[in-house]
Parts: C-alpha cells; sequence; structure tokens
C-alpha cells in the first residue's frame, strides 16, 4: 500500500518558508547588533557598546521628536480605532439600504491611494485652508490613513463572532 | 439596527476620509489646472500648463517640443511596480500555503511573524538593506574576507536593489489576504480530487489556486498601489539617480517647487491605480465580489 496522501505537507515548503522569514527578520536582526557596535563606521565591527544609545538619550532633539511621535500615535489610534469601530459595527451589523459599495470603496481608499498621493493632496488642502496647526494636521492626516486599518480587521472579527450574542435582550438594548 | 444607528455609526468614518481625502483629490485635481506660483503653492489664472509640461518641453522660442522623459518615468515606474507584484506573488502563495497547512498554534505564531514587520517603520526596514548591501556594507565586505572578490560589488543604486527594497517592504500585503481567503478552504475538496487521481499540481491548479484567487488579486493590490507611487525604496536603495514618479511627485513640493505639475502627476498616478482596481471588479467574476 502507498503511504496515504498527506496534503498538508507539500515537499520543498518548509525550507521556502523559513527562507522568507530569514528575507524578512535576518535585515532587522543585523540592525539591531550593529546598534551595539563601538565603531564610528556602521559596518565595521569594533567591539560592545551602548554609546550610540547614549547619543540618542543626550540628544534633546531626538527626545522630543520622539514625544511629538508618540504623541501623533497614541491621538491616531484611539481617534481612528474608535471612528472604525463604529464604522465596522455599521457595515457588518447596519442595515444600509444603498451605497454600501460606494461607502466600503471611500473607507479602503487609504489603503490604495499611495502614500506620497495622500501627503500631498493633504498637504494641499492644509495649505488652501490656511491650517497650520502642525501636530494636528498631522494627527488629523494619520487618524485617516489609520481607518481601514483598524477597520478591516474589527470588521473581519465581527463576522467570525455570529450574532448569537447581540440577539440576547440585554445586549440589544445597549446597542439600540 | 436600525437605518438611523448605521447611519449614525458609519458618519464619521465616511466623513473623516471624505473631508480629509477625498476632498484634498478634488482641491488637488483643481490645483492641477492652475499657473504654478515660483514660491510654492497657485496663482489664480487657469492654465493646461501642468498637463502640457507631462508631454512637452517649452524650447527657447516658446514652442513645443515632445518629450518623453516623464512618460518613461512613469513607464519604468510601472514595470517596477508589475515586478514587485508579480514576485511578491510567487514568494507569498507558497508561504501563505505552507501556513494554511499548520496546526492552529502554529498558524497563529507564523502569522504574527508575518504582520511583526508592519509595526517597523519603513524607513528603518530599507535602510536596514543599505548596510547589507552597500560598498562597505556586509555582503561586500563577506565576499572580501572569503577572498572571492577585491572589488566591491555595484548591489547598491539600481533597479534590482530598489526591487528588493519594494518585495522586502510589500511581501506581507500579498501573504496575509491570500491567507485569509484560503484559511476557509474546505479540506474535504482536496480529498476529493486526489480521490479523482489528482497529483499535488493538478488539485493545486484545479482546487487551491482557484480559492486563492480573489486574495491573490486583493494582495497585488494592496501591493501594486503603495509601491507604485513609493519613493522611500527608490531615494535611499536607488539613489534617486533614474527617477520614478512617487519621488518626481515629492521634488514638485520640495526642490522644484511646481505644485499643479506635482498635482497633476498625483492625479495621473491614482488614475492609472483606479483603473487597475476598475478592471479588477470587471474581470473578476461576480461569486467572487463577496465571499
Amino acid at each position: 500500500m502507498s503511504r496515504p496522501f498527506d496534503w498538508r505537507h507539500t515537499p520543498g515548503l518548509p525550507p521556502f518558508t523559513a527562507a522568507i522569514l530569514t528575507f524578512l527578520y535576518a535585515p532587522l536582526l543585523i540592525l539591531v547588533v550593529y546598534a551595539f557596535n563601538g565603531s564610528r563606521m556602521v559596518t565595521i565591527w569594533q567591539g560592545f557598546s551602548l554609546q550610540w544609545f547614549v547619543a540618542v538619550a543626550d540628544n534633546g532633539d531626538i527626545r522630543a521628536a520622539a514625544i511629538n511621535s508618540l504623541i501623533i500615535a497614541v491621538a491616531a489610534t484611539i481617534a481612528s480605532t474608535l471612528i472604525a469601530i463604529a464604522g465596522a459595527l455599521a457595515l457588518e451589523r447596519g442595515t444600509l439600504r444603498f451605497g454600501h459599495g460606494a461607502v466600503a470603496g471611500l473607507i479602503a481608499m487609504p489603503l490604495v491611494v499611495p502614500e506620497i498621493v495622500v501627503a500631498i493632496t493633504t498637504l494641499v488642502f492644509f495649505s488652501a485652508l490656511g491650517m497650520h496647526h502642525g501636530l494636528i494636521n498631522l494627527i488629523i492626516a494619520h487618524t485617516v490613513f489609520c481607518i481601514p486599518f483598524a477597520l478591516l480587521p474589527i470588521q473581519a472579527r465581527l463576522r467570525d463572532m455570529g450574532t448569537i450574542l447581540e440577539r440576547h435582550h440585554g445586549f440589544r438594548h445597549f446597542v439600540g | 439596527m436600525r437605518r438611523g444607528s448605521t447611519i449614525l455609526l458609519i458618519s464619521p468614518a465616511v466623513l473623516v476620509i471624505g473631508i480629509f481625502m477625498l476632498i484634498p483629490m478634488l482641491i488637488a485635481l483643481a490645483y492641477s489646472f492652475m499657473t504654478a506660483s515660483p514660491y510654492g503653492g497657485v496663482l489664480p489664472p487657469p492654465t493646461l500648463d501642468a498637463y502640457i509640461q507631462f508631454l512637452y518641453q517649452r524650447d527657447f522660442d516658446d514652442s513645443l517640443v515632445f518629450a518623453p522623459d516623464y512618460i518613461f518615468i512613469i513607464l519604468r515606474s510601472l514595470y517596477l511596480a508589475v515586478a514587485t507584484t508579480a514576485i511578491c506573488l510567487a514568494l507569498g502563495l507558497p508561504v501563505a500555503w505552507y501556513i494554511v497547512c499548520q496546526s492552529e498554534a502554529r498558524r497563529r505564531l507564523l502569522l504574527f511573524f508575518i504582520t511583526l514587520p508592519f509595526w517597523i517603520n519603513t524607513l528603518i526596514r530599507t535602510y536596514c538593506w543599505i548596510l547589507i548591501l552597500r560598498d562597505e556594507g556586509l555582503v561586500n565586505n563577506g565576499l572580501r574576507w572569503l577572498g572571492i572578490t577585491d572589488q566591491p560589488l555595484p548591489l547598491l543604486y539600481n533597479d534590482g536593489a530598489i526591487l528588493l527594497g519594494l518585495v522586502y517592504t510589500f511581501l506581507p500585503f500579498m501573504v496575509l489576504p491570500i491567507y485569509s481567503t484560503l484559511e476557509r478552504l474546505d479540506s474535504r475538496l482536496i480529498e476529493a480530487a486526489h480521490d479523482l487521481y489528482a497529483g499535488r499540481i493538478a488539485a493545486f491548479r484545479l482546487v487551491v489556486w482557484p480559492l486563492a484567487r480573489p486574495g491573490a488579486l486583493a494582495g497585488a493590490a494592496l501591493v501594486f498601489a503603495p509601491a507604485l507611487g513609493s519613493f522611500l525604496a527608490p531615494d535611499l536603495l536607488g539613489g534617486g539617480k533614474k527617477l520614478l514618479i512617487g519621488s518626481l511627485i515629492q521634488m514638485q513640493f520640495t526642490s522644484s517647487r511646481n505644485w499643479p505639475f506635482g498635482a497633476a502627476l498625483s492625479i495621473a498616478i491614482t488614475a492609472v491605480i483606479l483603473l487597475v482596481m476598475m478592471l479588477r471588479t470587471w474581470t473578476a467574476p461576480a461569486r467572487e465580489a463577496r465571499p
């Protein structure tokens, strides 16, 4: 008798996947290793050192920039996730009589329009309005960009979850 | 859910994206028909200059000469984006299939490893490759140390390096959608195919691939669009020597200060992407539209 056919095992695939994961992670690993390099030359190894981390911590500009990034990231995450939860509920559980496709298309727009186009059109928009609020502008731009990234996974989860729990009387009262 | 609540819940997303993305696009469209101000920004008189500049060069005597330079930049960008998409598909499909075939716990772990690079800044991920590819980089130093070469190989600042950077950046975008369509695959279909004397290749061609296709198409769209407009990989790994459309757009708003031309290019690239999306919707059979 021949061996039972095991479609879950394709010869060559495990090493192939291992190679792809190496491809994804080796460069990052190299970057991390060289961050501890004592040399001034990035790719010439001169012993373990924490000097670059000290240099980063000492640099006020880098600290200020990191804090700005953090503020933008936190604000955009909170705003886009809240907007995305509402949107996902509406798309997955709601009743839109028409325009379902148009709404889904609009929400997916930030995914398919290239970053540079988003950046440039947003710049044009803010400058046309005379909006120069620095951080606020950046938070808005990032919120827009992040909405589909938050919405699509939430929508997928809602679909998997089913509606059994929601049909419970109390929950229904809660959601309306 | 009542219709009123639905509209209430969906409106923040629609309003935010509509106001801060759709309207800016329309403003950019309007800007592309205006005159460039030498200090950046635009001046009122409407003109087609931005679109004329795309095809023609104004000679000294003010006559227009056909100049295909910008067309070549677009074609080169298209070629690199298509190549990136094809390579990502060739690498991503087997990986997605491998993940689907694993146990629940291993699936989750592998998916985590595929998703993790999303959390790392693209600039940093691209910069890693400079460390590896440049003349004093890891590969060249290694080859010299082994005595294989004495001159550094020109690994950086060419199309190959750009392609590598693009594939590296966008590969997860291909794996995830293919995985999510194959995840729901009914294993009995494959067993049935095997019972009907289909080999591995036939089973893949007749069962797995048709089911993976919607995911592959979604992945292709998610890779192609950002790859077409990318400017980090071309600038850092291509050295910005030969322009791609993303870098060209960026230049119009920084050094060249030609906002209408930059806006026109942005409109053109978005139009190309929308066209590709529409082709995809038209060519995909209706049953693939909603799983």
